[in-house]
């Protein structure tokens, strides 16, 4: 079995801390407490909810400490996953809010690589909305077109350094790697990565700042807010505030009659009225994450804004009864300036102190 | 540290013994109250997005999306007295799951239930309420007033044999929707159900037809749209 730790074991053993003042040795703990069989304690870690943000999805299998951040944080800027040098920042760059240009699939297909950011309150991943669990997301990664792992060599180099072999210890117990099977080893990796992803929380952008003091908007910005939030462009049915998503699948109209991949959840659920939905995709940081959509389509927000402005497709299959309101059958009929205005309001959506934080920085 | 656990240990037996000498009431005085909501179109049970009922206006239509909250929710006592349920309840039409349900509610003989479709004004502002996934998702932009929706009934509608979307929005507080049902419920045992129903088709009748096509398939930014929904709204409920 993997060794984990229980949320009770943690709060166990840091009021015995409290208790013990540091004063008594773990020794005399080991008696009273048998739980307490770790050398050092782990630091449990809650995320700090950002004003109107809910209560985000947290794993009780998998509970968040500094400890499991930290080489979760490790783990995703560090080639010793992959046997070809490969690492989540491969893809996922740091400078776009950790997203990545198109991957082309084996099939030939685009599929655009999504931003890490807020992505403890989302409730499914990927485009298609079908993976629900964060904690195992990243195990798709050990596959032969990725990171093409050989957990042999794995575990050799996992030995071989000083800072996973210290950190197995602390957060699992684990002192030899060889004695955990593959899919254990690799659930130990995920679950730290996991830990690091639930820890990036964005929510210090000019316009959370403008939520705070009504002050700091141009013109032109507050117009696109406006525009943004108001029936005129109607974006806030979907991309609503304060995550910008409003985290379920909808068809926004790209496609008259989506084939392929275009199909979105219709390929995961094999529901008719699915087809052609997405799951909505923040828009936090999105000046960063061009291309944009699920193909990444669109190279630019004029591109984007445009789309919306006129090329809906009116009849695509399932597209959601906010795309057809009479005043958009013959698209929003933006001016160009207001055009101008809402991707001013988008970029209002970008918080470099996010892509600037140490600590989602490469720790090497 | 030990005479620590030793007194822990001490302090949970005696509460143990204490809570198993206890002795039971026999006549309890409180009950749970389990409110369960369900949806239908005249009488037939709401399937989503696949189905197509027909709107008092003629036009065949199925359902996407039924979001709602109630808001100051009572059970009304013989002597008109009111006992409260609730400060607000979120409703979705696809989650039957999802009930109201309340814990220590005097038993007894009640002559009613009365409550409001959406947020009264005292929470109808911005982060007048928790945020929760549900209520978040059910907020009225600030630009637009702030506060949240009270009602997102949404789907498709044929016309001549086009395929059109309709979304039937309910906010601000002049929209509120007051409800008041009057019918014998009785709370006794350890749960009492309260079992209500929503007739779609009651938001597009009495007093008024609302018809797609020429009141308007999306009420939104059109007063006039959603006054009607709102009159409409006193009996979409029934025991
Ligand atoms: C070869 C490029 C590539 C690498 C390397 C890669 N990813 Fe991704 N990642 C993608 C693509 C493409 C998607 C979108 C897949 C889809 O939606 O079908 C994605 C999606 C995700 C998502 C879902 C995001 C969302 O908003 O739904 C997460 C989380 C994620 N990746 C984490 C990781 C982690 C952690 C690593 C390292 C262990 C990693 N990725 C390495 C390409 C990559
Ligand atoms: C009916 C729901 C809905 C509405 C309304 C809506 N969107 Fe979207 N939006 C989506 C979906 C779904 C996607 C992803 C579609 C895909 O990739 O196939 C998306 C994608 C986007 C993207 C690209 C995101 C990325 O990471 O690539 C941007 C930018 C965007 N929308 C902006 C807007 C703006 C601006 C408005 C208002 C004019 C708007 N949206 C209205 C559902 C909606």
């Amino acid at each position: 079995m993997v060794p984990m730790f229980s949320a009770s074991r943690i709060i166990k053993s840091s009021l015995f801390l409290l208790l013990a003042g540091g004063i008594i040795s773990f020794n005399s703990c080991k008696k009273d407490d048998e739980s307490a069989t770790e050398s050092v304690p782990l630091t449990p870690y809650s995320i700090d909810i950002p004003h109107g943000f809910p209560e985000p999805y947290l794993n009780a299998d998998n509970p968040m400490t500094v400890e499991g951040i930290d080489m979760g944080h490790h783990f995703y800027y560090d080639p010793i996953l992959s046997e070809n040098g490969m690492r989540c920042t491969s893809c996922h760059f740091p400078n776009r809010s950790f997203s990545g240009l198109p991957y082309t699939t084996p099939a030939g297909d685009d599929i655009d690589i999504p931003p890490h950011v807020n992505l403890a309150w989302n409730p499914d991943y990927d485009w298609d909305g079908g993976i629900h669990m964060l904690d195992s997301l990243p195990l798709g990664d050990f596959a032969p077109q990725f990171f093409n792992t050989n957990m042999m060599a794995l575990r050799q180099r996992l030995t071989a350094s000083d800072y996973y072999s210290e950190m197995f210890k602390k957060v699992y117990h684990v002192t030899n790697f060889y004695s955990l099977t593959d899919d254990q080893l690799k659930m130990d990796i995920v679950k730290t990565i996991a830990q690091y992803l639930r820890s990036m929380v964005s929510a210090n952008s000019k316009y959370d700042r403008y939520k705070l003091d009504h002050s700091v908007f141009t013109p032109s910005e507050l117009n696109g807010y406006l525009i943004f939030m108001t029936e005129k462009g109607d974006c806030f049915h979907c991309h609503g505030d304060p995550l910008f998503t409003i985290n379920q699948n909808k068809n926004n109209g790209l496609e008259c009659n989506p084939t392929g991949i275009n199909q979105g959840a219709y390929l995961i659920t094999g529901i008719e009225t699915d087809k052609g939905k997405f799951s909505v995709p923040t828009l936090r940081n999105i000046e960063f994450t061009a291309p944009y959509m699920h193909d990444g389509r669109f190279q630019t927000l004029e591109e984007v804004v445009e789309f919306y402005n006129s090329g809906v497709c009116q009849s695509s299959p399932n597209i959601d009864p906010i795309m057809t309101k009479p005043a958009k059958i013959y698209g929003l009929q933006l001016f160009d300036w207001e055009k101008a205005d809402l991707v001013a309001f988008l970029k209002t959506l970008s918080d470099t102190t996010f892509m600037n934080n140490p600590n989602f920085a490469n720790p090497f | 540290m030990k005479k620590l656990v030793l007194v822990l240990v001490l302090v949970s037996l005696f509460s143990c013994k204490k809570d198993a000498t206890d002795f039971v009431d026999p006549t309890p005085t409180t009950s749970n109250v389990k409110v369960q909501i369900t949806y239908n179109v005249d009488g037939e049970a709401v399937v989503f997005d696949t189905v197509r009922y027909t709107t008092p206006s003629g036009l065949p239509f199925s359902v996407v999306t039924v979001n709602y909250f109630l808001s100051n929710i009572y059970l009304i006592k013989s002597d008109s007295s009111n006992v409260k349920l609730a400060d607000y309840f979120y409703g979705d039409g696809r989650d039957l799951t999802s009930t109201l349900d309340v814990s220590s509610i005097a038993i007894g003989n009640y002559i009613g239930i009365k409550f409001n479709i959406g947020v009264d004004s005292a929470h109808n502002i911005v982060d007048g309420l928790p945020a929760t996934v549900d209520y978040n998702n059910m907020i009225w932009p600030e630009a637009l007033g702030g506060g949240y929706h009270f009602l997102k009934f949404e789907g498709y509608f044929t016309d001549a044999g086009v395929n059109y979307g309709y979304a039937m929005h309910l906010g601000k507080n002049p929209n509120l929707v007051p409800v008041v049902l009057y019918h014998s419920i009785s709370v006794s045992g350890t749960t009492s159900a309260i079992n209500l129903k929503m007739n779609l088709n009651e938001w597009l009748k009495n007093p008024s037809i609302y018809d797609f096509n020429t009141d308007g398939n999306y009420s939104m930014m059109n007063d006039a749209a959603m006054q009607k929904l709102s009159e409409n709204g006193t009996d979409v409920f029934s025991f």
